[in-house]
Order: C-alpha cells, then structure tokens, then sequence
C-alpha cells in the first residue's frame, strides 16, 4: 500500500520539556491506526503535530500530494459564543449538499433531530457527533480522531465505531485514532503506537503484539487473550 | 438639520464597520481588543496633535502594533490576555496625559467623546468607503473566519492560516478605528463595537442574522443619540452608550437561552 504520510524523527518541546521524543512511523492509505499511551504521553500533540496545527522542533513530516486532512480535537476545546446552527457547521467550509449516504451517516450518529438546534445548546456527547458527522461528511483521506468518544455514553461507543468503519467502507480514508477504549477498537485497528513520555515504546499489529506490551497498552485492569489474529478482552473489575 | 443627516451618515457608517467587526471578536472572546485598539488610538492622536500630522497615519501602525503585541504576547509565551491589555492601556493612558499636560492644550474631551456632530462630507465618504472594503474582506472569507472562531485547531487542520486571518484582522480594525475616532471618541468606539452583540447574541439563531441585529441596534442607538443630544445639549458618545446599555437591559426580558 502506498503511504499516506510518514513521520520522520520528529522532536516537539515546550518551555524545555521534551514533549515528543524521535517518533517516527508511516501510515498507509485506508489504514487504521490507533495511538495508546498514559496521559501526558504526547499523544493529542502528536496529533497535532500531524494536523498541521503545531510544528514540530525538528523532523520532517511527508504527505502524499493532496492529502485532505480532518480533524477532530477533544471537544471541550470548542468556543460557542457564534450563533450557529447545527445544519450550518455541518456545511460550514465543507460541502453545501449531502448525499443520501452522507444524509445516512446524519441519521446514524443520531443528529438527524438536531439540525436546527443552536451548537451551543448541545451536550458533549451531542457535539462530538456533530463534529464526526462534519468530518466523515468532509470526504478525507485522513481522518484525525482524538478521543471521539469522550463524552459519549459507554452503550453508544462501539456504534460510533461501528459508523467510522462502515464509511470507512465507501469512502475509503485512512483513520489515525487516539483512544482510551482499547477493548472496543483493538481488533478493528491495522497497527497500534504506544506512546510512553513522548516516545513510540511499542507499535505493530494487534495480534503480533506481546503479552507485556498489550498490558501496558490495556492498563492493568484488562485481561487480553490471543484468539489467532484476533483479540479478546475481558475486565478484572467487572 | 444639514448637521443631523450628516451625523447619522456617519453613525451608520460606524455601525456598519465596528459593530460588525466588534461581533466577530467578541465571538472570539477578545472584547479586550476593542479596548485595546480604542486606547492605543488615544496615543495615536495626541501624537499627532504634538508633531501636527494626520492622525491616520499614526494611528494605523501605533493601534496595530499595541494589538499585534497583544495576541503576539499571549501565543508566543502564554501571557494573559487581559494583563497584557491592561499593560497597553495604562501605558498608552499614561504617555497620552502626560503628552497632552505638558504640550498639548487640547481638552480631554474631545479625545474621548468625539465630535460626531461636526463631521464633514469627506469624512463621511471615507467611511463609508472602510466600511465598504472592510465587509468586503469580510464577505470573501466569511466561513474561514466563522470557522477559526468556532475552533482555530480546526480551522488550521483545514490550511486556514488563522494567525494570519486575526493579524489582518486587527490590521482592519485598526484602519476603521483611525477614522472613527475623531468622530466616535475613544469612549464610544469599545461600545459600539461590543454591546449591539450582547443584544443580538440572545436572538439570532445564524452569525449573519446577529450581525444584521447587532447593526440596527447600533444604528437606532446612534440616531437616538443624535437626536437626544441636540435637544438636551450633551455630548453625543456618553448618550449613545446609554441608549445601547437600555436596550442590552430591555433584551434580556426577552432573552431566550
């Protein structure tokens, strides 16, 4: 396959903390990659980085030509003093009409009903669907998900997942996750990064992956087990 | 009544250009950059007063550099906003008295009150002519700006150059307000540009609609003004602001969360 974009030795740091640390990866048309990692690890700047929001201290970051990009950042970072409604932010430097499939993926992410409604008047959850469907609407190559599924309540997460994929079916883009929900999209993902303070500590398939580093990409509240190439998982705690 | 046309002329003339322009960075949290431009001006024109020059020449750069300062400040090294405004406006207070006390003798009120009532012909055009350019720029980039208002990390995945975008920004602000302060005064320019927006911010359900509101309140506002001041003889600034702070009052009665 060929690459979608590729990192070469990127270093990013603040006020002299090393932020990220020589990361370095590629990531391929149509794939799905998920980065993992503590907080703090560097993973929403990585991402970023990525999407052209932040530039790096060094390093050079390839994209194939007339990558479109779209990014979704975590969605308190939203200021929604504009009045606007939803129908307008889906179109708002994005396309003016919708396809029945484009109007499909509005009925699956549930907004169909809040079209008219003020952005503003939106819960967190009700936000981050609107800012996925402006986004899967927006035809990319790339699409940039931090935490997407913050806010949304715990039933509803995998369908979101669930949505991303079936698009991912039609419009063929690549999709570069950072996730917290591990177990729900562990076995859709091509390739998982671990990020421990700023540096890729482990990456590679799902299923290759060791029993070591699947419990720190898990945490120690999961137990993981091989299946062939897929993976199950079920929580001490519950 | 020659003197009345010609002074809502202009009124409307600033509405067009501040309200709308002061919508926007008011959407963008940045209210503190109306001060910020309206007290910079204060130093510009004393300035010009003191080396006997047109106040737009200096007033563009001095309103400019205060405001690039200001935003540049605070990305670059996370400095509050409003301390960095409150850093500009008292140094720019401070340099302006002490300009006017020791060689300018030119009353304090004219700088901050303006004369709106003895605006000219050619002044009027100029206006109107910022304006025009003004709204022209802000037409051809309508939806970059709504949308690097909404979220800037957004907009710059989307290759909107938003430092870019509030630098042009404050650059036309800057330009509307070089002119508009002989007319409106430094007290009337933060008022126009901010309170039509906390009225229209309850109403409109589109960014367009509460620019449309914004503008009529800012225009009746300034009228009401005019009006008022030539039957009651006071100066024309302090009576429009509180026109604009009665109707910010009366609307939230009616405001609609």
């Amino acid at each position: 396959m060929a690459n979608l974009l590729e990192l070469k030795n990127i270093f990013y740091s603040v006020a002299n903390k090393q932020i990220l640390n020589n990361i370095s990866f590629s990531l391929q048309k149509n794939s799905f990659v998920t980065i993992a990692g503590n907080n703090g690890a560097g993973k929403s700047t990585l991402c970023k980085i990525i999407a052209n929001v932040l530039k790096p201290n060094s390093g050079k970051i390839i994209k194939a030509n007339n990558c479109q990009l779209s990014y979704i950042p975590q969605v308190h970072n939203y200021n929604i003093l504009v009045p606007i409604t939803t129908l307008s932010f889906l179109k708002l430097n994005n396309k003016k009409t919708f396809t029945s499939f484009e109007n499909e993926i509005i009925e699956d992410l549930k907004i169909d009903a809040l079209l008219n409604s003020q952005l503003k008047d939106l819960s967190g959850g009700e936000k981050q669907r609107v800012l996925l469907a402006r986004a899967l609407i927006s035809n990319p190559d790339l699409l940039i998900l931090d935490e997407p599924t913050a806010f949304i309540d715990f039933g509803s997460k995998s369908s979101i997942y669930n949505i991303i994929h079936k698009v991912r079916q039609v419009k063929k883009f690549a999709v570069l996750l950072i996730s917290h929900d591990m177990n729900l999209v562990f076995n859709k993902t091509d390739w998982v990064i671990y990020l421990e303070s700023g540096h890729i500590c482990c990456e590679g398939k799902p299923h290759s992956i060791s029993k070591v580093d699947l419990d720190k990409i898990f945490g120690n509240n999961w137990n993981v087990y091989h299946h062939g190439n897929h993976l199950t998982t079920n929580n001490e705690t519950s | 009544m020659e003197i009345i046309l010609y002074a809502v002329l202009a009124g409307l003339a600033l509405a067009l250009s501040l309200t709308t322009f002061g919508s926007i960075i008011a959407w963008k949290r940045s209210s503190y950059l109306s001060d910020a431009i309206a007290h910079s001006s204060l130093l510009g024109v004393t300035l010009s007063y003191l080396y006997n020059i047109s106040a737009n020449i200096i007033i563009i750069p001095i309103c400019f550099i205060f405001s690039f300062t200001l935003v540049y400040l605070n990305k670059k090294f996370n400095v509050a906003k409003d301390s960095i405004l409150l850093f500009n406006t008292q140094l720019s207070l401070a340099l302006s008295f002490i300009i006017i006390s020791l060689f300018i003798q030119v009353p304090l009120t004219s700088f901050f009150f303006g004369s709106i009532l003895s605006v000219s012909l050619k002044d009027i055009i100029i206006m109107y002519i910022i304006a025009l350019l003004a709204l022209i720029y802000l037409y051809t980039n309508w939806e970059k700006i709504i949308l690097a208002t909404i979220n800037t990390d957004v907009a710059q995945s989307e290759n909107i150059n938003t430092f870019l975008q509030e630098v042009i920004l404050i650059f036309v602000l800057s330009a509307i307000v070089s002119f508009a302060i002989k007319i409106a005064g430094v007290l009337l320019i933060p008022s126009l540009m901010i309170l039509p927006n906390m009225v229209a911010s309850g109403f409109a359900k589109n960014p367009l609609t509460s620019l449309v509101i914004a503008f009529i309140v800012s225009g009746v506002c300034i009228t009401l003004g005019i009006l008022t001041s030539v039957f009651v003889d006071v100066a024309v600034a302090p009576l429009i602001t509180l026109y604009l702070v009665g109707v910010i009052l009366v609307s939230l009665l009616y405001y609609k969360k």
